[in-house]
Parts: structure tokens; sequence; C-alpha cells
């Protein structure tokens, strides 16, 4: 079962460490792990990709809750919630005006960063859940993607 | 307090946790607060002879009295050193505070002499860890790790400190920490009615019930309430390896030891009963055996402080979260009108006396058929005895160890001192200095294997500095005998690596070579003599060396790894 879980975590030495350490430590897995400072700058919200039987999850969340520096573990696949992704990917077309139609053809909006016209390749950002960019990835097809670079999955829940 | 060092920050925050004892070995990073050890007189600093030792003594101290142990290490090789023993600490969740020193924040990173990353290399096998930043800070750090390790499932806490946030550049006021400011530190809650209902209903359903309790009782200091809530019911009582004490081991309601090395009649009361009723207790491979068969009829009940123990191993059908100690003091409450005379006249209890009769532990311990050498067992019935059975018992690993569990009948909580969950060789003679520091007056003794105790065999020195007289009793059976056990077992006897060939030491000279009393028996018509001579030395420390049969295996033991925890060998030939 994948289990997408925002933990809520003290800024204090160690603590991500700790949490990461954890999933290694008991067997558990990350897919996929996005961090960063909230506001206050005092806590850090991390949000983690994680696969397991409903027992296996059940253990991470009480595991996790059990770090002395853990305020709040949410798992937010058993809430309705969004989930993003993005992607930064650079792309090698027969033309500019190819990769437009691609582009179109595809149904997602691609901010073009950079474009190289002589070498016909462009650099484009994507924002899209963990399954569409997989499928987007699939559409572009592996010959034409130079090199590409994606964030871990963040997510929350609906108000 | 004002002009103080960091150093001294320490110490008075130490004190404020009414701490008495720092086992401890100085170096380097460490010196700042050496010197502020030097420089007060409240607090008694016992040098062991390795880092290890100090984990270990400060883990027998807490195991015998309940109070977190307090170690200081320098960095580096000191900190490495210490890693074993924190392990250990963690398996069993023994309160612990480990401090180290750490190389100045400024060199921090650069593999500077005697660096190694303590936060890093202990985070797996601790409660929690700490990272000095500013001195001022220490007072409240200390405060928290003695709050983290002493409450909810205890545990080691490292404080690491980098030496100039212990040294005398600048100088503090000491002012006492105030709130903890620990935020996010979750304490279970006190069981609501309902689930102590809950739990009632369950009891009062059940017709084969069997009380599985274990290290948690010890910990959680409910022995009384345990002890309260078996004779309330008559329910049949099984302890864990770690748990034994918990509930005295002659009442006729304790059917024995469960799991690997556990009696049959425990084992198999476990496997046929409809209720387990798990307290403080879990789940250990150790006891479950093969999971997939464990106990197909049987409903859980599981008490425990730590939310992850509950439904980690085994599922519970009802579980509550929350200390031992009020949960049985709760059920209590409500237990009283329950029908204990019907229970103990049950067909459940006629099985398990069955079972009992059958295989009696008795039939382990009477001196063998084995000319005039020593059975293990029967030299642990006879320290048993020459103790009175009211001794500290630490405990090395392997079949001695076992052999004590088994044959030393622990009647009060505290009292065994072993390794459980790590498995830690050389645990128990470090175990008894620290025992016997918090208990001088008390018989400590160290029942120990010639492998195990040539692990920390070094503290014999320590024990001579502090005068401190354990008494030392070493099953030498001439090899590693548990690992033979199970080549014997699984590898068609192949031993590889288990013997010493003939450089085995002299115990005994090697015992005065330290100072002490050194005595060796070989024969079991001495033994009994011998003993009693032993037992009249109390102010000393005394090597006693038993020398005993070499073939012996543990027995009775479940069957691994495909059997459940009711299938069992219970001699060389057979199995029931
Ligand atoms: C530090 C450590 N290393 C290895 C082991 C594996 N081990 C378990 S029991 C044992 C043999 C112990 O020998 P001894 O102390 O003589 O006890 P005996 O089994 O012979 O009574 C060994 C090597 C261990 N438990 N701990
Ligand atoms: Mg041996």
């Amino acid at each position: 079962m994948k289990t997408i879980l925002a933990v809520t975590v003290e800024n204090k030495p160690c603590a991500l460490s700790r949490v990461v350490g954890l999933f290694s430590q008991r067997g558990y897995n990350i897919e996929s792990l996005s961090v960063n400072r909230s506001p206050g700058k005092e806590y850090s919200k991390i949000i983690l990709i994680t696969h397991g039987t409903e027992r296996v999850i059940e253990q991470v969340i009480k595991q996790l809750e059990k770090l002395i520096n853990v305020s709040e573990v949410k798992n937010l696949t058993s809430t309705i919630h969004e989930e993003r992704q993005m992607s930064l990917i650079k792309v090698c077309a027969d033309s500019l005006e190819s990769f437009r139609l691609l582009c179109s053809q595809i149904g997602r909006v691609f901010h073009v960063l950079t474009a190289n016209q002589e070498q016909n390749t462009v650099l484009v950002q994507v924002t899209a859940t963990e399954d569409e960019m997989q499928n987007i990835v699939n559409l572009l097809g592996p010959a034409s993607i130079l090199d590409i670079v994606s964030s871990g999955v963040i997510a929350m829940d609906t108000p | 307090m004002i002009n103080c060092t960091g150093g001294d920050l320490l110490m008075l925050a130490l004190k404020e946790e009414e701490v008495d004892t720092i086992f401890g070995y100085p170096g380097g990073s460490a010196l700042h607060i050496y010197d502020a050890i030097y420089r007060q007189s409240e607090i008694r600093h016992i040098l062991v002879r390795h880092e290890q030792a100090a984990t270990h003594a400060a883990d027998g101290y807490s195991r015998s009295t309940g109070k977190p142990g307090v170690v200081l290490v320098t960095s580096g090789p000191g900190a490495t050193n210490a890693i074993t023993g924190i392990a250990t600490a963690y398996m069993d969740s023994i309160p612990m505070i480990v401090i180290s020193g750490q190389v100045p924040s400024d060199k921090i990173g650069e593999d500077a002499f005697q660096e190694t990353d303590m936060m890093g290399i202990s985070r797996p096998i601790v409660k929690h860890s700490f990272s000095i930043t500013d001195p001022n800070e220490i007072p409240l750090i200390v405060k928290q790790a003695f709050h983290i390790a002493t409450t909810g499932r205890p545990g080691p806490v490292v404080i690491d400190i980098p030496k100039n946030m212990s040294g005398p550049s600048a100088s503090y006021t000491y002012s006492r920490a105030q709130s903890l400011q620990l935020p996010n530190y979750k304490l279970p809650a006190q069981p609501t009615g309902q689930e102590i209902q809950t739990a009632l209903d369950m009891i009062n359903q059940s017709a084969r019930p069997i009380i599985y309790a274990g290290g948690g009782i010890v910990l959680g200091e409910a022995s009384e309430e345990l002890r309260e809530f078996a004779f309330s019911t008559g329910f049949p009582v099984t302890l864990t390896l770690m748990g034994l004490g918990a509930f005295p081991a002659d009442d006729e309601q304790f059917i024995g030891m469960v799991g690997m090395h556990g009696t049959v009649a425990a084992n198999r009361a476990m496997h046929h009963s409809d209720l387990i009723i798990a307290l403080g207790v879990r789940f250990d491979d150790r006891v479950t055996n093969k999971i997939e068969k464990f106990c197909p009829n049987s409903k859980v009940l599981h008490v425990d402080i730590d939310p992850t123990s509950i439904s980690k191993i085994i599922p519970a059908h009802h579980a509550i979260n929350s200390s031992v100690k009020d949960v049985l003091t709760d059920l209590n409450k409500s237990i009283q009108e329950f029908d204990r005379n019907s229970m103990k006249s049950s067909k459940w209890w006629q099985e398990i006396n069955e079972w009992r009769a059958c295989y009696p532990t008795s039939d382990y311990t009477s001196p063998k058929d084995c000319g005039q050498r020593i059975s293990p067992q029967h030299a642990i019935n006879a320290i048993y005895k020459a103790t009175k059975g009211d001794a500290f018992v630490t405990s090395d690993v392997g079949q001695h160890q076992m052999f004590a569990a088994q044959h030393y009948k622990f009647h009060k909580p505290n009292r065994w001192i072993n390794s459980g969950g790590l498995g830690t060789m050389g645990f128990g003679l470090p175990a008894a200095l620290g025992v016997k520091i918090a208990h001088p007056d008390e018989l400590v003794i160290c029942v120990t294997g010639e492998g195990s105790i040539q692990m920390c065999i070094q503290e014999l020195s320590t024990l001579k500095q502090y005068n401190l007289p354990v008494m030392i009793f070493c099953l030498n059976n001439e090899s590693l005998g548990m690992v033979k056990q199970w080549q014997d077992l699984n590898y068609e006897s192949r031993y590889s690596e288990i013997s010493y060939g003939d450089s085995l030491p002299d115990f005994t000279s090697l015992a005065k070579a330290y100072g002490h009393e050194g005595i060796c028996i070989q024969n079991q018509s001495e033994l009994e003599d011998k003993l009693a001579e032993a037992m009249s030395m109390r102010d000393k420390v005394v090597f006693v060396e038993i020398q005993v049969t070499h073939d012996e295996h543990v027995y009775p033991m479940q069957i691994v790894p495909h059997g459940s925890i009711k299938d069992i060998q219970i001699n060389k030939e057979e199995c029931v």
C-alpha cells in the first residue's frame, strides 16, 4: 500500500536523520522525500512516501510519533488531499514547433525556462502528480529526454 | 552559583537529578568535565578499566535500583567503546545517561584527533540524544535527558559535549532548569474505564487464561500489583527471561519461564490458552517461536507503555497503551469478586499441573550420572542454596545464563540482571560492579562462563580499587557452550571455533594476581563445602571456578526455526 505521510518535526540537530534513519533501521522504505522549514522556522515539514502492509504502516506511524522531535504525523493517504511533484526536463526536439505540438498533445502546461534554438533543446518545468509525471515522461519518450530532475512529492490535505 | 565552567554546570545539573555515582573513563575531550569532578565532592566517580564496563556497570546500577545509571566517556574511542553497553541498555529498556566528550565545536567535521560522530553512531540505539551548542543549555538538557530516560518506556540517552562547552574560557551562572520544554514528548495516558471494562469482559469470558508478564513489570515497578492480580484471579503466571523475579518463583501459580528455554508447562499453557494477558512484554522471537504457529486459539489482551510494542509481532484483540502498574491497579479494584477457587480447581489448572508433573524442573538439577563431574544445572542449584536464594544475580551470556534463569529461583524483582535483548557477553562482571555500588551491603554474585568472563575480566581491577566484594561463579565447560550446542543441533557437531585449546588461564591464580581470592571446584563431592568456603569470605572478591561437564545442552529447548511455541526438545533424545 502506497502511503503519503506528513511529518512535522522540530528543527533540532539530528532530527531529520532520526526520521530517515528510522526507516533504514527498521527495514521500511522511503520512495519519495521532501523537506522544508515551516514559516516559523521552529519546525520542518517532511512529506514522504512509503510502501507497506497496513500493519507495517501502522508501525511506521507509531515509531515516527515516538521520536522525541516529532510533533505530528498525518497519514494523508487516508484523507482527501492534493499532491504535486515538480520536474525540470531538458528535451531535445526535431524543432521547437514540433515540441510545442507534442506539449499540446500531452495537454499539460510546460513552462519553457530556456530554449536553445541552434541545438533545438529546451529546458522545461512541469508540475503534476506522481502518476501523471510518469505518464508525461513516457509521452515525451526517453529518446528525447536529455536530462531530468524531479523533486520529492509534496502533499496537503484539502480544506 | 556563579563563576561556573560548563563542566561545573554539568555537575550541578547532575546533582539536581540526585546522581550519586558516575561510571567513567577520562580522556582529552572530557578533561574539563573531569576537572569539574575533581572540584566537587558529592558525586562519586568510579574509574573502570574499559568504557564498555562503564556502561554495563551503570546498567547494573540502574536495573538493581530503578534509578538511571550515569556514564562519562571521552570522545572517539571512549565513545565507541561505550556503544555495546548503550545498545545493551537500549534493547532491555534500561534508563541510562551517557555523557560523551566531543572535539571542540569548531573542529567538528575536520576528522580532528579522537573525533567520532557520536550522535550518528549512537542514533539507532538511544531513546534520544542531545548535542550541546551553548553551555547555558546544560542544566535544561540534563533535566530533559533524565526525564526522557526514565519515563514512558525507559532507555539510554546520550549527551554529547564538545570540549569548548565544558571549559573555563567563559564563566556561567548556574540556574536550575524550571520547565521541561519537551512539547512533543508523548507519554501514555491513564487507562480509561472502557478499556478496563473490555479487559474485564475478556477475563470473565476466558476458561483457559494465562498471565504472560515480562520486563515491563520490573521496570514499571508493578510486581505487587501483578501478585495481587494473580492472587485474585487464580490464573497461571509465566514470566519472560526479563521478567524473572517479577512474580515469586516459589508461588504455586508460577509455571516457569516461557520461551526458547522455558518450561514445557509454560509454553504449552501459552499454546493452549484461550486468553493471553500480556503485561509489559513484547512477544520477542525468543518467546513466540514461529509466528505463524503462535497460539492459534488465544485472544491477546496486551498492556504496554510503548505503543510500538503493541501489535508489532502479534496483533492484539484488545490493547491498553498505559503503564502496567496503572492498568493492574484498576483491574485489581474491579476483580475482587472473581471466583479464584473455581479457577484453581478448573480443568485448565488440572491440565497444567499434569504438564508440570510430567516435566519437572528438578529433573535437570539433581546430580547426574557424570561420575565426579559437576553438571552446570546442579551447580546453579547448589549456588542457589548456598546464597539462600537472596542474592542479586548478574549473568553473562550463554548456557550458564540459561541455567541460571531456569534454576536460580527469583522471588523479588530487580534481582536477576542479565542482557536479554542484545545478549552481550561481557555484561556480567561490570554489571555486578554497578549493583554492588548501589547495594554495598547485599550479596551480589555474577554467574558467568569461561568465555564471557574474559570479555570484561579487566574489571577485577576496578573491584579491587573500590573494594567491591562480589562473588563470581564461573561455570567452566572449556568451550563456548551455547555455540557448541547449536553446532550439535544444526551442524552435526562440526565444532567450528568454540574452544581455546589449552590456553585457558588458571582463574584462581588470575584472581589472586588481581588481589582477590580464587577457588577451583572440580568434583561433585567438594561442591557444597567449597561453596560454603566461598560464602564465608563475604568481605572479599571471590572468584569461584566450577569445572562442569563439557557436553551439556540447555533443555527444554523449543524446536527452531519451524516449531510452534510448544514444540520442545526435552533432552538430547526426546521431543514432546
Ligand atoms: C559479544 C558477544 N559475542 C558473541 C556472542 C555469541 N555467543 C552467545 S553464547 C556464546 C558462548 C558463551 O560462552 P561461555 O561464556 O563460556 O558460556 P557457556 O555457553 O559455555 O556457558 C557466544 C559466543 C555473544 N552473545 N556476545
Ligand atoms: Mg563456556
